[in-house]
């Protein structure tokens, strides 16, 4: 159970404070724990309920509950990073997993259903576009081993897997330095296949224009070679067992408890802990789950030894961030032709997706190119929750990829207006390729990117983090940091998705060995 | 050749290779951020250094600035590789 209540925070100096209970913090809170029984550590939460992204709300009169971020866990097959993660944690008797037969179904135009296992993809690729069987097979390889090689880096930094280095080199020099666009142009000749092979790029955030190539194939290796699941119970679900494991460990979550500043002594150059609006808590530790511009313009001082940093940060690109259509049918997703998990739904048009794409972002506060560019032409993504979880209730979810620009402040007419045009917009193209289906919602809600900035305070309320672009120079913010007791931990600096966020935060508590830590006396893997 | 050129030299040809630069701008102030080594690059550091002194970093001293140019990384090698030798 969660604490809300205000027990004195400052009696005597916590070993770790941690900014927000996003999964990653989570994550590490538990790992750490384990590892270091004993550790004073305390996470703070503004929100009233634990999770970041990882979080759901619930609609009661209509009997459902929306999950705001779990789509898939990837890395989930026997073999796979985040599976081992969930073992470690002895999380894998408390949860449920849910492995769909599919990947994705694909409509609009193509109606295609793409399986889990990779050989039964290839060959309804292949049956679909038997003229591209070749580079399909060629595709593959590529995932298979140039994805395998980047999915494997956290293991690699822990001396776990050495991949064939020479591969590895040749993959950042030829694939890093494309976009999953051009890549899929130079090896497809067929338009509709160019853009199903794309669709994955929404997982992390980005358009096919914007992606470096062997990000992404990296994300399809996780996906199909390591498997994909559901979590039955949702994101929540996963968000309240580490919180749970936490707490029996000793640790502390205190929830609606806003974070205003990390302070620092100027004349030590460390950190000693934040201010909170109950007061100070003192830290020998801090940590920040959230973005690191975020940090490095609100929470952190403007101290001159930090300019550098904020410069870094403030060059960094945000990855996309997405307006969210919830709906509550009045029948289940499955009997009107949402036959899967996940359906991808074509841009009728990718050229001109990709045209209004560019206009939007030359001009990104203009409605009238952003909102048709985002939300009328690009591909989009549904999910089905009813078929992962009917408890949940008749839930389907839709994503689009949004930029924040383009949204007036929230509590605005105008900005009331604009969820009414994203949702009628959305449903009208949805009940294209699914008729009949708009006549079943009895409930529809709207959650733009504006909504995910205040929940989560991420900059431009994107649950990304920074897009993985072909020319995007080393991410160093982590590297060199001058306050050296202050570290960062979320997908700003390991990278979108569960698996990547968890990884990573698996990779500090596992990169400060118990000896280590018990030749310091201290924990310095922060 | 002493253990720490021994080292640097290493470590010169490794990064040379690695991001086909001038083997001038592997010196010990050349920071990793000049050298430009991105995530793969101090992955494969790490090999190379375990296979060749058994020696391991682990990314929190990267992480936590605790070596942040050439000259560091040597330093840390060899009196890393002097305990595991003694």
């Amino acid at each position: 159970m969660v604490r809300e209540t205000r027990d004195s925070l400052s009696d005597r100096p916590w070993d770790l404070v941690c900014v927000g209970t996003g999964i990653s913090a989570l994550t590490y809170g538990a790992l750490r724990l384990r590892e270091a029984p004993g550790q004073r550590m305390l996470f703070l939460e503004q929100h009233n309920v634990p999770g970041g992204y990882s979080s759901e709300f619930v609609r009661p009169k209509q009997g459902a509950r929306f999950d705001c971020s779990l789509h898939k866990l990837t890395g989930m097959g026997e073999t796979g990073n985040l599976r081992q993660l969930f073992r470690e944690l002895d999380l894998e008797s408390s949860v449920e997993l849910v492995f769909s037969p599919a990947w994705f179904q694909v409509a609009g135009g193509v109606e295609l259903m793409l399986d889990q296992v990779p050989s039964r993809m290839r060959d309804a690729l292949c049956d679909a576009f038997p003229d591209e069987a070749g580079a399909i097979d060629a595709f593959l390889y590529e995932v298979e081993v140039h994805g395998r090689n980047s999915y494997m880096q956290f293991e690699v930094m822990l001396g776990r897997f050495e991949p064939d280095f020479k591969a590895l080199r040749v993959a950042h020099r030829t694939l890093k330095i494309i976009t999953v666009l051009d890549a899929l142009r130079a090896r497809f000749k067929d338009p509709r296949l160019i853009e199903i092979l794309s669709l994955p790029a929404i997982y992390i955030g980005a358009f096919p224009e914007q992606c470096a190539f062997l990000y992404y194939l990296h994300v399809v290796y996780a996906s199909l070679y390591e498997r994909s699941a559901y979590m039955r119970g949702g994101s929540q679900q996963l968000s309240r067992l580490l919180v749970s494991q936490i707490e029996s460990m000793g640790g502390e979550v205190r929830l609606k408890t806003d974070v205003e500043q990390v302070l620092i002594d100027p004349d030590s150059g460390l950190a000693t802990g934040v201010r909170t609006d109950r007061g100070e808590v003192r830290a020998d530790r801090v940590m920040i789950n959230a973005s690191p511009r975020y940090a490095l313009e609100t929470l952190l001082p403007p101290l001159d030894a930090l300019a550098p940093h904020r410069a870094r940060a403030a060059e960094q690109v945000t990855a996309n961030a997405t307006t969210t259509l919830y709906l509550v049918l009045d029948c289940p997703p499955e009997s009107i032709g949402l036959d899967h998990a996940e359906t991808m739904v074509l841009a009728d048009d990718p050229l001109a997706a990709l045209e209004a794409r560019r206009q939007a972002r030359a001009q990104p506060t203009e409605a009238a190119l952003c909102e048709p560019a985002y939300w009328g032409a690009s591909s989009f993504e549904v999910t089905n929750y009813h078929a992962l979880d009917p408890s949940g209730g008749a839930v389907v979810i839709v994503n689009v990829l949004d930029d924040i620009r383009h949204w007036p402040p929230r509590k605005t007419p105008e900005y009331r207006q604009k969820k009414r045009r994203v949702a009628e917009q959305l449903l009208a193209r949805l009940d294209k390729v699914r008729p009949g289906l708009r006549g079943h919602v009895r409930y529809s809600e709207v959650s733009s990117p504006r909504t995910y900035e205040r929940y989560t305070r991420n900059s431009a309320g994107s649950g990304y983090g920074n897009l993985v672009l072909p020319e995007a120079t080393p991410n160093l913010i982590n590297h060199n940091f001058p306050v050296r007791n202050l570290s960062f931990l979320s997908a700003w600096i390991s990278g979108s998705g569960y698996e990547a966020t968890m990884g990573y935060a698996r990779m500090l508590v596992r990169s400060a060995p118990p000896a280590r830590l018990a030749r310091t006396g201290t924990d310095r893997s922060f | 050749m002493s253990n720490k050129e021994d080292i640097l030299a290493h470590l010169t040809d490794l990064i040379v290779d690695m991001k086909d630069c001038e083997t001038t701008a592997v010196h010990p102030a050349a920071t990793f951020e000049d050298l430009e080594l991105d995530s793969l690059d101090f992955v494969e550091v790490q090999v190379s250094v375990k296979k060749r002194y058994q020696v391991n970093l682990v990314p929190d001293l990267f992480a936590n600035g605790t070596i942040a140019n050439v000259g560091q990384l040597v330093d840390y090698i060899a009196a890393e590789s002097v305990a595991v030798e003694a």
